[in-house]
This record gives structure tokens, C-alpha cells and sequence, in this order.
């Protein structure tokens, strides 16, 4: 019993804002009761909560109200109420400082306003048209839609503006997020205006529309999607890694670095919920059957590297990813070394006798470098039964595992085998001396095998390198 | 008796030596080159900076050049005519894999100046073939393979020079001492500078690499991935798979000052932030602020220019800020506030740093004497190390606490994974087991 309420306890904030969040997408911005949420900017008897309203008195500095937070996509909708010649705005998109958009909302008083300064006009930059009715004192309805560079103004349900920050010159610089707000009744002492059912969609909660945003060809647009990805996380990874796979260089671009924060961030200490969804996404991608050689699932397997879980299942996708070809095994290699833990040591095993033969020595001197003895036997298997390379490799991971128990091992392989050899298992055995954990005893145990296999050629450098080419 | 770690390097080396395990060059580490003998160089990675090498070292009379190396031939060829412009009758040879210069026992002394992602595998197969170097900065790619180079260093006992080369300046000997002598107080805050980041390379599709050059062997240990010629040549530092961006470009140079002046260990945490490039084909940051947190002292990293009285137009530079005065340097400049006071230099100051004979000659020194250069492994090492932790505190995102009794990130799984890169097969990072 006490244990659900502390889990209802837990999961109380988010289910709450689960459940304020209509079917339609929109969420409430004014709760009706106070002003949470909000701030003026200018003196706080500039607004009030009057009867559910959010209500503003002329000739009181409130200047303007805005939303704690920023926002760059979305659609607002509101009702408003003017006074008699009342004057005020919806603001989008604004800095602190006020600059960036208002849609005008006006009562009609003389002078007259042009359209371009009219209800339904985005002030000074887009005229309305049709210009709606602006007769006071009655609730109106206004809807903003902010995509991108496109600003769409509704106004009692009849479309008045309709601009793309491109086809006009004044908004060509404008911001591409910011704060929403309203202005204050901005006529003198005894005019009011009131606003209510103020509610957002926020559009870059939407991994569909971010996606179109880091697809768009203009930089700016895909700045404010990278923003908005990073922001979103781990909902965000499945579409990431679809346009790390099929889009443009500049989209594959801003998605991969989108990616990288999503995953770094979802990597931080006590980020372990926002750390298995990224996981599952990335594993799941990188089990789906595909191209090969496909960006994102090499991708994929890269980032499994920095956040995978040292477990069977981890592990498993990774070597079933490590038997493919080209950038996708190479990456799923790359991620293996990077996690520690025993079940990648034994995927590293098992994958051994599956690879190809010129595969072996890049997963032995990976198994050596994991300093795990479990990789003991299955080294030194390989280095007493095989030839070429792949003994040379073994050999050298053996050196690499920092065990005093592969001195035998070293000892009786390069007794009696060629030069090549037996230099590879001296150099492993000297390796050995730098292991940390070795006691003087198996130090010297090193020492005395490598005099053993003593060599008299000029050593030649790291033979498990590529080879040297012809001359 | 209780063998000390140095003891048993000692009589390991000593008694390969004897075994005759073919380590000769380690023997003859032993017979010290004397003063008058030649010392024979070779270059590798010789377009840039690498060009600079090949003339500084040729200036020298005692210092013969063996071999020009590069995995593009048109380096090469350049490098072995300029040569040849300075020593009309060298007998330099071309290679294109270094690796051939380790196995001829007349080379003493290997140069590199090749892209960061192959600093520890030059370095560190040139010290296992016994050969001093004198590596380009940053030191090297990664975290793990700065630990392995200084393993590696120690173990084969080799003189090892970083080529930051303002170090050796008459102005960096007189920041330091004028710091050192205290004039400022208590050294609380250092605030280090580079302006810019932002690098417009533009987006190129991939492409064959060129006929002269071995585009595999330039990428060495990083990931395969098709050539582009807005990687390779030049613009490879901006790119996280083989460096760190400007930051990493300029750290040590402007570092160097602090750690030498302040004697520096490692910082307790670090935090960075920036901003990611997007319009461009580069992945390092457009911009990049670090803050670092010393036991006796906060760090500072800023790409654009710091609003402090001296910073003007110097450019990288540097801000210790003291409790009885300030000083901000450059590469060549300095000034100094000292109770409002401002002036250039403080006469009471004894000159205590003996001056560089210069960078290359005080390493050529070195290798004669056996002695410590002045940016030698340990302190190139101790100094490169934060730049490594910002970069990681960088692309996470959050601040990062480091333990450097057990050189690794307190609490951070994905941190500490970011320590190493692992080598893109058959190459592999030698030493690293001791890591």
C-alpha cells in the first residue's frame, strides 16, 4: 500500500501534465487562477486574474506579459476582449527586449489604423487582409500558427495574414524563437483588455515536424530543429538515425550532432530512464535489416559504444553487427572495446570462430586489450594452433592481457617456433613487465621467458601492425 | 628487497640488453651521442608544419637529415627539394611509411608533425625502436594515449620535445618569472583565450583521394570513411575524428604559460559548453568556454575575447589574476597591473629562468646530454591533460569531476569511455595494457 503511493507519488507531476495535454495536442498556457507561468515585464499591476480572465488596465506599466519559457513552433490559440478603443497585441517570438512580432489586436478608434496596423496584422510587416470585424467588447478568437519561417494569423476562424519570413523583406531577419506574450492595454487609464482559454500545440514536440526542420535547406531553419531535437531527446532518436540514413550531407550533419546530444545527455548520471529509451532505439536500428553499409546503423552502433549496457542482449546485437561488412562492423568492433564487462568478452570470443580469417587479429588484439582472462583460453588456443597474422595477433594479445598466466602461454609458443614469432612473444612478454597488478615474482617470470626466446635479429617494429609495404 | 618501479624499468631494460632481445638501440641509449658527433633526423609528415621542421633542424650543422617521410609523395618531394635547397649534397631519402625509418639503427632522432590521430603511434613506436622525438602539439589524440606515451617514454628511457615552440620566447621565460616571484599575490583565477572557431568549410561530396597520396595510412587508427578533400590536407583539425578544433589547436601554446608559471596538477572538475557547427561540413565547435576548477585555482577557457583591462588586441592569450595585481600575455607581449600601476615588466624582479637556446636547439641538447627537455613528456603530458577533460565535458554537455590518483572521471561511465578511442584494426595503441 505505502509502496504505490510513493510510486503514485513519483509519477504524479508527469501524469498530471500528461493529462493536460488535450487529445488535439494543445495545452493549456493560463490555468485561470493565477499567473503562473508568466512574466511581466513591466510594473505587476499591469495584470491581474479577474473573474478566470488574464486581465490588463490601461495606464498601469504592465508594458507586456510573457511565457517563462521560449518557444520557436507552435500553434497559439486565444479569445480576447477589448474595451472601447482599446489597443493591445499577441506578441511571438520576442526577446526580453521586446523585439521580434506582434499581431495586432485593435478596437477601432481614430485616427484610423492602415491594415497594416489593424487586428489580424502582423504590425508593420504584413497588412491583414480581409480585415476582420474589430467591433469591442465582444470575445474574439485568435489563432498563430509559427512554423518555421511561415506565420499564419487567424482571426475568428478567417485567415488574415499569411507570410514567409523570405517573401518579406522587413521579417527576413527576424528571430526564429523566443517568447509569447501579450501587451498591455496600451490605451490610457479606463481601457482594459482580457484574454482567455489561452493554449499552446507546440509544434517541436513533434519528432515528424523537427525532421522536416533539419531537412530544410535554410541554416537557420535547421539551427532551430537541431534546438528543438536536442530539447525533445530520447522521442527524438528513431527519427535522427532515419535522416542520418537518407538525408542530404547538411541534414545527415545537424542530425548526427542532434544524435550525439541526445545521447550525451541521456548518458548523465541519474538520466537512466531518458538512457534506456535511447538504448532500446539504438539497438533496435541496429538489428533492423538493412544496407550495410547504412550511415545510421553504423551510427547506431557507434553510440551503443558511449551509452550500451554491458549485458547479453547488448552484446548479442553487437556481434551479430560485428559479422556484417564494412562501417557497420567496424563500428559495432569500436563499441565492444568501449564497453567493459564479461559478456562482451565472451561475444568477442564466440564472434572469433565466425569471422573471416582476415577479421581474427582486429578481434584478438580487441579481446587482449579487454585484460579479462576469461579471453585466455580462446588466445591461447589461437595462438598455438593458427598461422600468419592471426597467431601473430594472438600472440600479442596475449601480451596486451596483462596476466601473469600468460607467461606459460608465451613460453611455449614461441619456443621453437620462427623468428617472427618468437619476437612477437618476447615483445608480448616485455609488455607484460608495464602490466599493473603483477607482482616482482610474475615480473620476473616475463623477464626470464623473454630471455629464453631470445632473438638475435633487429627487431622489427609492431609486427601485427598492417604489413610493411613492398619496396 | 622491494623493487621501486624505477629499479626494475632499470634492470629490465639492462637485462634486454644483455639477453640480447634485439633491443639494440636501447643499449646504445647507454653510449650517450657526444658533444661534437652528428645527430641523424628524420621528418615525418612533412606538408605545414612539417616543411618547418625539415629547414629548422637542416639549419643546425651537427644534425643530418636521413629521410624525408609522408604518405602523399607530393610532401615529400617538396620537402627533400627544400632540403636540398639548405644541404645541396644530402643523401635524404623518401618514405612514405615511417615505419621504415624505425628499422634503420643510423637514425637517432624521429620528428614528427603528422595529424593528432597518429601522435601516440609515431611517438610511441619510435621510442620502442629506441629513437628520441620531437613531436607536433597537441600531444596527442586522446586521454589513454597521452598515458601511453608517457609509459612508453619512460620505459625506453628516450628524450621526447612538444613543439610548442613559444615556449622557449624570451616573453614566456619572463611571464613565468615575473609570476613565479610572486608580484601578483595569490594567483586565484587564470582566464586563457583563442578568438574564433567558426571555420566555413563547406560541404564537399566524397571523393577519390588524389594519386599521391595514401589515404589509408593518413587514417591510420581513425575510422575508415572515403577521402574528401575538406578533411585532408589542412582542414583535418576541425573535425572531432582526428582532433579537437581550435581549441585544441591553440591549447598548449597558451596553457603552457600557466601550468609553467603556477606549476599545475591536474584540475578537480571541468565543464565546457559552446556551440556546435551546422552550416558547415566541420564537426568541432564554432565556439567553446571551459571552466576548470584547480585545488588552488579557477581556469578559464574562452573563444572570444575576454572584457578584461590588457586584452586588447592579444590574441591567444592569457589573464592571471592575483590578489595584488594582474598580468595579461601573449605569444610576444605582456602587462602588468600591479595597484593600478600598469607597466611592462617589474626591474625588482630577478631574472631566476635560464633562457632557451631555442626549441629545436634545446632539444638537440638533450638528446646529447640526456637531460629533460623544456616541454618534455611528463610536463606535455601533465598540461595536455585538461584539454582532453574540457573536450569530453564539452561533448556531453556537463560538468565532470576527475579522480587523478585513478585517472578516470568520478561517477561517469560514458566520460571515462570517452578516454580512449579504440584503434581501427590491425593498428593498435602499444602500452596501452599498462593504462
Amino acid at each position: 500500500m505505502r509502496r504505490w503511493l510513493i510510486v503514485a507519488l513519483i509519477l504524479w507531476p508527469l501524469t498530471s501534465a500528461v493529462a493536460s495535454a488535450q487529445p488535439n495536442g494543445f495545452v493549456p498556457l493560463f490555468n485561470g487562477r493565477n499567473l503562473d507561468g508568466w512574466v511581466v515585464a513591466g510594473s505587476p499591476e499591469g495584470f491581474a486574474v479577474v473573474n478566470g480572465r488574464m486581465h490588463s488596465d490601461g495606464g498601469k506599466g504592465g508594458q507586456w506579459i510573457h511565457t517563462a519559457s521560449q518557444y520557436a513552433n507552435f500553434v497559439l490559440r486565444l479569445e480576447w476582449m477589448l474595451s472601447r478603443v482599446g489597443n493591445s497585441g499577441i506578441f511571438i517570438r520576442n526577446d526580453p527586449t521586446g523585439a521580434g512580432f506582434e499581431v495586432q489586436l485593435l478596437a477601432p478608434w481614430t485616427p484610423h489604423r492602415d491594415d497594416l496596423h489593424c487586428t489580424g496584422s502582423i504590425y508593420g510587416h504584413v497588412p491583414a487582409n480581409p480585415r476582420p470585424d474589430e467591433t469591442p467588447l465582444r470575445w474574439r478568437r485568435a489563432e498563430i500558427t509559427a512554423a518555421y519561417k511561415r506565420v499564419t494569423v487567424k482571426i475568428d476562424g478567417v485567415v488574415c495574414a499569411d507570410a514567409d519570413y523570405d517573401q518579406v523583406p522587413t521579417m527576413k531577419d527576424m528571430p526564429l524563437a523566443g517568447y509569447i506574450g501579450m501587451q498591455d492595454s496600451h490605451t490610457g487609464a479606463g481601457e482594459w483588455v482580457e484574454f482567455r482559454t489561452i493554449e499552446i500545440k507546440d509544434l517541436d514536440q513533434d519528432p515528424g515536424f523537427v525532421a522536416q526542420g533539419l531537412a530544410s535547406t535554410d541554416p537557420a531553419v535547421r539551427r532551430v530543429a537541431y534546438d528543438a531535437a536536442v530539447r525533445l531527446g530520447p522521442p527524438m532518436a528513431a527519427t535522427l538515425l532515419n535522416l542520418i540514413g537518407r538525408g542530404d550531407a547538411p541534414t545527415r550533419h545537424a542530425a548526427q550532432a542532434a544524435l550525439e546530444r541526445v545521447v550525451a545527455n541521456a548518458s548523465a548520471p541519474g538520466a537512466s530512464q531518458e538512457a534506456s529509451a535511447v538504448r532500446r532505439d539504438l539497438l533496435d536500428r541496429l538489428c533492423a535489416s538493412g544496407d550495410n553499409g547504412a550511415p545510421d546503423r553504423a551510427c547506431a552502433a557507434q553510440m551503443i559504444g558511449l551509452i550500451g549496457q554491458a549485458d547479453a542482449r547488448t552484446a548479442g546485437v553487437l556481434m551479430n553487427a560485428l559479422l556484417e561488412d564494412g562501417a557497420v562492423s567496424a563500428a559495432a568492433l569500436e563499441a565492444m572495446q568501449r564497453i567493459p564487462g564479461h559478456a562482451m568478452t565472451v561475444a568477442l570470443i564466440e564472434a572469433l570462430s565466425q569471422v573471416r580469417v582476415s577479421h581474427q587479429p582486429a578481434l584478438l588484439l580487441a579481446l587482449g586489450a579487454r585484460r579479462d582472462d576469461r579471453a585466455l583460453a580462446a588466445l591461447g588456443d589461437m595462438a598455438r594452433t593458427r598461422g600468419g597474422q592471426v597467431r601473430l595477433a594472438a600472440v600479442r594479445a596475449l601480451g596486451l592481457l596483462g596476466s601473469a598466466k600468460a607467461t606459460p602461454i608465451l613460453r611455449e609458443v614461441g619456443a621453437g617456433a620462427p623468428q617472427r614469432v618468437k619476437k612477437e612473444a618476447a615483445d608480448a612478454l616485455i609488455s607484460l613487465l608495464d602490466a599493473p597488478g603483477l607482482n616482482d615474482a610474475a615480473r620476473s617470470a616475463a623477464l626470464d621467458a623473454a630471455r629464453e626466446l631470445a632473438v638475435t635479429q633487429a627487431p622489427k617494429a609492431a609486427a601485427t601492425m598492417p604489413p610493411l609495404p613492398a619496396r | 628487497m622491494r623493487l621501486t618501479r624505477r629499479h626494475f624499468l632499470t634492470a629490465a631494460a639492462a637485462g634486454l640488453a644483455e639477453a640480447g632481445l634485439g633491443f639494440r638501440d636501447l643499449a646504445r641509449a647507454a653510449e650517450k651521442i657526444s658533444a661534437n658527433e652528428k645527430i641523424v633526423v628524420a621528418h615525418v609528415g612533412v606538408g605545414g608544419m612539417g616543411a618547418g621542421h625539415v629547414s629548422w633542424f637542416a639549419d643546425f650543422p651537427e644534425v643530418e637529415t636521413a629521410a624525408v617521410c609522408d604518405v602523399d609523395s607530393t610532401h615529400a618531394d617538396k620537402a627533400l627539394a627544400q632540403l636540398k635547397e639548405i644541404r645541396p649534397d644530402t643523401k635524404a631519402v623518401i618514405e612514405s611509411d615511417f615505419r621504415r625509418l624505425l628499422e634503420r639503427p643510423d637514425i637517432d632522432v624521429i620528428t614528427y608533425a603528422t595529424p593528432d590521430h597518429w601522435h601516440a603511434l609515431n611517438a610511441i613506436l619510435a621510442f620502442q625502436a629506441g629513437k628520441h622525438v620531437y613531436g607536433e602539439k597537441p600531444l596527442s589524440y586522446d586521454m589513454i594515449e597521452g598515458q601511453a606515451m608517457l609509459k612508453a617514454c619512460r620505459r625506453y628511457d628516450r628524450v621526447f620535445q612538444l613543439g610548442t615552440q613559444i615556449h622557449a620566447g624570451d616573453n614566456y621565460h619572463r611571464v613565468a618569472e615575473l609570476v613565479k616571484s610572486g608580484i601578483l599575490g595569490t594567483v586565484h583565477t587564470v582566464r586563457l583565450w583563442r578568438v574564433g572557431g567558426d571555420m566555413a568549410v563547406q560541404f564537399a561530396p566524397d571523393s577519390d583521394p588524389p594519386p599521391t597520396l595514401d589515404w589509408d595510412m593518413w587514417l591510420g587508427p581513425a575510422p575508415k570513411r572515403p577521402y574528401n578533400r575538406c578533411i585532408c590536407p589542412f582542414t583535418f583539425r576541425y573535425y572531432w575524428d582526428y582532433s579537437g578544433g581550435v581549441f585544441a589547436d591553440f591549447w598548449c601554446h597558451i596553457a603552457d604559460l600557466a601550468f609553467w608559471a603556477l606549476d599545475l596538477g591536474a584540475p578537480r572538475t571541468v565543464s565546457a559548453s559552446g556551440s556546435d557547427p551546422l552550416d558547415h561540413m566541420v564537426t568541432t565547435p564554432s565556439f567553446m568556454d571551459a571552466e576548470f576548477e584547480f585545488p588552488s585555482l579557477k581556469m578559464y577557457w574562452h573563444s572570444r575575447r575576454p572584457d578584461i583591462r590588457g586584452a586588447d588586441d592579444r590574441d591567444p592569450g592569457i589573464q592571471f589574476v592575483g590578489t595584488r595585481g594582474e598580468l595579461v600575455a601573449s605569444y610576444d607581449s605582456r602587462v602588468i597591473y600591479i595597484d593600478g600601476r600598469e607597466c611592462a615588466d617589474i626591474p625588482e624582479v630577478p631574472v631566476t629562468l635560464p633562457r632557451s637556446p631555442g626549441h629545436q636547439r634545446n632539444f638537440l641538447d638533450c638528446v646529447k646530454s640526456g637531460a629533460e627537455p623544456e616541454s618534455n613528456m611528463a610536463y606535455a603530458s601533465r598540461m595536455t591533460l585538461p584539454m582532453h577533460m574540457a573536450t569530453i565535458a564539452y561533448r556531453l554537455g556537463r560538468k565532470l569531476t576527475w579522480d587523478a590518483q585513478r585517472g578516470e572521471f568520478v561517477g561517469d561511465e560514458t566520460a571515462n569511455r570517452m578516454r580512449h578511442r579504440p584503434y581501427r584494426a590491425p593498428w593498435h595503441l602499444p602500452g596501452q595494457e599498462a593504462c
